[in-house]
């Protein structure tokens, strides 16, 4: 079914809407969510919350592209169950990507960083990236994809892979602290 | 600012832009090893092009020819002889697809493969694509590799004097020397690339960029750019580059563009990091001429030998056992040991598979250590594996009396079969 379809349904409060989503979406939404949790059933109950909260806020939103919505939903609920998980839980890929991102946001402190602000910085430093490595930066941190499967399904090495993100999150720090973000 | 605020944030993001990566998840990327072919390809036209355009006529594109290549050039290209080929290097081994190996003699005929090109489309061509990518053409003029241990870790530097050309006329605008680091760390079983740094344009901003953004010891550089200089002496070789997003004089280097360090990479990687799925050795016998995949081969292997010359701690100490004396170094141990096995064009291995690094001396080769010009046979190594060097025991014949002074060069020398010298390499400090 037409996604356009699917969010009439959801205005229409029919429940066939969800039965629709799960269809064309539950497969993909719960390999985000699996590879972030590392956990099936945490992550079919991940996805399933995420129907749920789709409902809710369908309408009022209208979103643009169904699925990248519901991804954000999904990967939004895994961070909430990921936060819950302690260090020891959490699989090493996830403590991996964590490191990462640690070289762009050095700090532990809690802030004043004001969301919004922080996310139309982003919002602004991927959108003047090649679409090429906007897209390898989301795969990396926005859908916790491993390296190995990335280099794998762009045909390159892992070690190109590797050396383009660690320039994206160079740039990405040097472009936040231009911003005036405390990293 | 939390690490976890910055996910959170990224959840957040423009639904387009999760819409892209979201779609382009689910659709495979074509094959991105083929456009390095295709680079590949393209150099190999216009390293043909050059001679075949001074035939053409352009009687100014001689200085091409003089600048770039100090050894010489090849036969010129006739309309009737529409087989082109490629430049020499007078001395240069050259390593056959069979694995055998010989030496150009620099007259045209020895090294190289042929190519059924005609000249004058092959130099349109080569504009066209000029052209269409906005590139500027260059010509390395030098170019070296060299491992820097760092502990545990090693640095990969590689610099490369870079001749900018106007155009194919061959006006020089200006030689450049650009430098590149990769860093790669012990993993348990293998060395990994850890993180690459672009040093960029190093002829007058060097040490700060070094140092300050980049974290490479200037010594490290330093050195790179010594045995630039020192190989560019005794072989002498060029090739042309087209480099892309090379604007007025500088040379950073844009990761996104496939020019002199991603190439390099890939052919340093092909010869020290076998894959088994990594064609790029395809890419050196097929995409360019031989002759500069035998150079560069070959300069890897005299890159890796380098080591021991530029960064073994030579010990300086004989010890007499078995009535051999024994020369010590140490050596960082990197992987390419491994590497020289399954290299097909190292088919007659000169190191052994074993992960202890056991070095063997193929029964048909023979490595010779000359002190002060003398030769020595060597009659055994020895290697002890000891974290991150290898320590390597040359036991030369009984000759060499543990009392004579060094005053020179230690020089170690490989003969083929033929008695030919395969390769050498410096060792003294």
């Amino acid at each position: 079914m037409d996604y356009k379809r699917i969010i009439a349904l959801f205005f229409e409060r029919n429940e066939e809407g969800i039965k629709a989503a799960r269809q064309k979406y539950n497969r993909y939404l719960e390999s985000i969510a699996q590879k972030m949790l590392a956990s099936k059933e945490e992550a079919e109950e991940c996805v399933s919350d995420t129907y749920l909260a789709a409902w809710n806020s369908i309408p009022p939103n209208k979103p643009d592209s169904l699925m990248a919505y519901l991804v954000k939903l999904t990967r939004n609920l895994s961070l909430d169950r990921l936060d819950k998980q302690n260090a020891k839980k959490r699989k090493t890929e996830t403590l991996l990507l964590m490191e990462e991102i640690a070289e762009i946001v050095a700090s532990e402190q809690d802030s004043l960083t004001d969301s919004l602000a922080l996310r139309e910085a982003i919002n602004r430093f991927l959108k003047q990236l090649p679409k090429e490595k906007r897209v390898l930066f989301m795969r990396r941190y926005f859908f916790f994809d491993i390296v190995e499967e990335i280099a794998k399904a762009e045909k390159v090495s892992e070690s190109k892979i590797k050396t383009t993100l660690y320039r994206i999150r160079l740039n990405l720090k040097d472009h936040l602290l231009r911003e005036g973000f405390v990293v | 600012m939390k690490r976890e605020e910055f996910l959170r944030a990224l959840s957040d993001l423009d639904e387009s832009i999760i819409a892209e990566a979201a779609a382009a998840r689910l659709t495979p990327k074509k094959n991105k090893r083929m456009l390095v072919f295709s680079l590949a390809a393209c150099l190999t036209l216009i390293l043909l092009a050059i001679p075949i355009g001074i035939m053409i006529g352009a009687a100014s594109t001689v200085s091409i020819v003089t600048t770039a290549t100090p050894s010489t050039a090849k036969t010129p290209q006739t309309a009737e002889n529409p087989k082109a080929s490629v430049l020499d290097t007078p001395g240069a081994t050259i390593f056959e697809n069979d694995g055998s190996f010989k030496t150009d003699d620099g007259q045209g005929s020895s090294g190289g493969l042929s190519y059924d090109l005609n000249g004058e489309q092959t130099l349109a061509w080569a504009k066209q694509v000029k052209e269409e990518n906005e590139a500027v053409l260059g010509i390395i003029k030098n170019y070296t590799s060299v491992l820097v241990p760092d502990g545990k870790a090693y640095y990969r530097v590689t610099a490369m004097e870079i001749t900018v050309l106007e155009d194919f006329s061959g006006t020089e605008r200006e030689t450049v020397t650009a430098v590149y680091a990769s860093r790669y760390e012990w993993d348990l079983h293998h060395y990994i690339p850890a993180s690459e740094y672009t040093i960029g344009k190093a002829t007058n901003r060097a040490n700060d960029t070094i140092t300050e953004n980049f974290g490479v010891r200037i010594d490290m550089f330093e050195t790179a750019l010594k045995c630039t200089k020192k190989h560019s002496e005794s072989y002498p070789y060029a090739a042309l580059f087209l480099l892309k997003d090379a604007k007025d004089t500088d040379l950073a280097i844009e990761e996104n563009t496939y020019h002199l360090s991603d190439y390099a990479d890939y052919v340093l990687d092909a010869c020290l990091d076998y894959e088994p799925d990594f064609d790029a050795f395809g890419l050196i016998t097929i995409g360019i001429p031989f002759i500069f995949s035998a150079n560069l081969i070959r300069e890897v292997f005299l890159n890796e030998l380098s080591v021991y010359r530029s960064y073994a701690t030579f010990k300086n100490e004989y010890e007499d056992f078995d009535n051999h004396t024994a020369l010590a170094f140490n050596i960082p141990k990197f992987h390419n040991f491994r590497s020289y096995e399954v290299d097909s064009v190292f088919s007659e291995t000169l190191f052994t598979k074993n992960q202890d690094a056991k070095l063997a001396v193929n029964p048909g080769y023979r490595w010779v250590v000359t002190v002060d010009g003398r030769e020595y046979v060597i009659t055994r190594f020895d290697i002890q594996n000891t974290e991150p060097f290898i320590s390597l025991h040359l036991d030369i014949g009984p000759d060499f009396s543990q009392d004579q002074e060094i005053t020179d060069k230690i020089r170690l020398n490989i003969y083929g079969s033929e008695n030919n010298l395969l390769c050498y390499a410096n060792l003294s400090n």
